[in-house]
């Protein structure tokens, strides 16, 4: 593998050789098109044509048990839903919820990525160990932490008690729901982003390295100068993937509170689950996701923005 | 240089914390294998059972519905995994290689509906599923779940062509292979490690999905792990009436997922890097 790493995120591309095609066979663009149809086909009818139609519930005041609601009401779910406490509070909840997670997940794995830089005996166990929640079913994540954090029979309370430190409710106390839950979180995701760490790590370049050390600079020169430059672009990827998808989170959290206790783990794609399938009121809950979207989609286009920047470098 | 000790520290370090992310896991299985009435125990000597009791799988294999929701998961998500990886093998080779107008927009927009939140989707969607009466099938929850792997998955696969040198496919045309010739016989299989990752990665979100199938299937008899086990083994969920029985269900659920995870997680690094350096 000797061929030269690019460091950017998108490397200038080696220029496509406009080859001649031969008789009979498509065109570049022709089979490109032909490969792509089929996916784009798909993800149009999943996820496209569904989100236009999200859209256009948003802006009706439909309910699911009411067969004569339907009608067109403008921005008015808008309203309500972006003057509803619950909303408000769920939107708190989601934004601590997914800077929290964050910051201690890359933190945690940027960390772990550099003591796991040099080998030693057991270290594929270990990275074993530590990267064993990411296959692990979201359900039985849920159920896992439920048990151990359990008021009488959990292993943790029976850990406080052995340290004679007051049990606790952790799931059922609204002041301390939320803050197990970004454990809980950070614990089942921490793997993908320490897998990602470990993967960027992997192609800063030696030579650069042994520089720094030649001219005797410290372990943290190393970092600042060196590592976490060539790292960029796998960070801010990182960090865009990881937001979007902690925005989005819905099974853990639904499976280890439902929300509660009291809204303290209210997250918004609980409340749009809740608005949509137990109080039936599609509009609203169309209103509130179309709003997730948005704010999700401006994040997405800053990425792609810095992308294309990186690129031009 | 460094001291030694910085060495041990280090090594000590990573156990520790190793040991801390296993404990979930850990008391997952130890709860399986524990008679019920010692579980019930306030002390932290039930981390280490004294006795053990297999009756819990037992129940779960031979009382339950669990061999019908475990073949109904290997279904959907071996059908999911082999769908999403033709599919984003060849719009990774496009997208990567082959240059048609508006390729960098299509690039752009597949990414973009992977932040669509599933949640939002879902009452549209059943209004399509509806239509094309494939509620409550395996096949409808089989094109629900396409829809969240495959956008990170063509991506992934754009990512790694992108990282192939082309020289390869050039020479193999300049010795007369067709366009197409040279794709499936040169980029593929260079591309494996690639695909690999993918397969893993749409094989294990499929298996662990839990919402889509709780929405769309209704009937046991299609129902896939996530659900069957959280609806069989509890009463309301969180409240779980057999806790041994569903602990003893939800490892031989992790089981195929962490056997496939563990033989082919090298995979992953490789695949991940190449995807995540070239965008």
């Amino acid at each position: 593998m000797s061929t030269p790493i690019s460091t950017s995120a998108r490397s200038p591309r080696p220029r496509l050789r406009r080859a001649r095609s031969k008789i009979g066979e498509p065109t570049a663009a022709t089979l490109g098109f032909l490969l792509i149809i089929p996916s784009l086909a798909i993800i149009c009818v999943i996820i496209l044509y569904p989100l236009g139609y999200t859209l256009y519930l948003s802006s009706t005041d439909k309910v699911l048990t009411d067969p004569s609601s339907g009608s067109f009401i403008g921005l008015e779910n808008y309203f309500t839903a972006l003057t509803d406490r619950n909303v408000q509070k769920a939107a708190l909840n989601t934004a601590i919820l997914t800077v929290a997670s964050l910051t201690i997940q890359l933190g945690l794995a940027f960390t772990l990525a550099m003591m796991l830089r040099r080998p030693f005996v057991g270290r594929g166990l270990v990275q074993g160990l530590i990267i064993l929640p990411w296959p692990l079913p979201t359900f039985v994540a849920a159920f896992a932490w439920i048990w151990m954090l359990d008021y009488d029979f959990g292993i943790v309370n029976h850990a406080l008690d052995a340290l004679h430190v007051p049990r606790q409710a952790f799931l059922g106390d609204p002041s301390l729901a939320l803050g197990t839950v970004v454990m809980a979180d950070v614990w089942k995701h921490l793997p993908w982003t320490l897998v990602v760490m470990i993967a960027g790590l992997s192609l800063v370049p030696n030579e650069q390295l042994e520089a720094v050390r030649v001219d005797g600079g410290t372990i943290m020169t190393e970092i600042w100068h060196v590592i976490l430059p060539t790292m960029r672009p796998v960070i801010v990827l990182a960090v865009v993937l990881r937001t979007i998808w902690t925005v989005n989170t819905f099974d853990l959290v639904f499976l280890l509170t439902g929300g509660g206790p009291v809204r303290a783990t209210d997250i918004v794609p609980i409340q749009v689950y809740t608005r949509t399938f137990q109080s039936f009121n599609v509009g609203e809950g169309a209103a509130i996701a179309s709003c997730l979207i948005i704010a999700l989609a401006g994040l997405a286009s800053l990425y792609l923005h810095l992308q294309d920047q990186e690129s031009d470098l | 240089m460094r001291p030694v000790w910085a060495g041990r520290v280090r090594v000590s370090a990573l156990v520790i914390f190793a040991l801390v992310m296993f404990v979930p896991v850990y008391w997952v299985a130890i709860a399986s294998i524990t008679p019920p009435a010692a579980l019930l125990s306030k002390r932290l000597s039930s981390a280490v059972p004294r006795q053990i009791d297999f009756s819990s799988y037992s129940r779960v294999l031979f009382e339950s519905d669990f061999p019908i929701y475990f073949s109904n998961s290997l279904l959907v998500a071996l059908i999911t995994t082999g769908a999403c990886l033709v599919l984003s093998t060849f719009a990774g080779y496009a997208l990567a290689r082959l240059g048609f107008p508006g390729r960098r927009f299509v690039g752009d927009f597949i990414l973009l509906t992977y932040i669509v939140p599933p949640v939002l989707l879902i009452v549209p969607l059943f209004s399509v599923m509806a239509s094309l009466r494939l509620v409550d099938t395996r096949t409808g929850l089989v094109i629900t779940h396409l829809c969240f792997v495959l956008p990170f998955s063509i991506w992934m696969m754009k990512g790694y062509f992108a990282g192939l040198p082309p020289q390869l496919e050039e020479a193999a045309r300049v010795d007369g292979a067709t366009r197409i010739q040279a794709m499936v016989h040169v980029a593929f299989p260079l591309a494996i490690p690639g695909m690999v990752a993918t397969a893993l990665f749409s094989f294990i979100l499929s298996w662990n999905e839990f919402l889509f199938a709780l929405i769309f299937l209704n009937s046991d008899s299609v129902r896939t792990l996530p659900i069957g086990v959280v609806s069989s083994f509890s009463g309301a969920v969180m409240q779980p009436r057999d806790w041994t029985a569903l602990m003893a269900a939800a490892v031989l659920s992790s089981a195929p997922v962490f056997l496939i995870f563990l033989s082919l997680q090298r995979f992953l690094v490789r695949g991940m890097a190449a995807g995540a350096m070239k965008g």
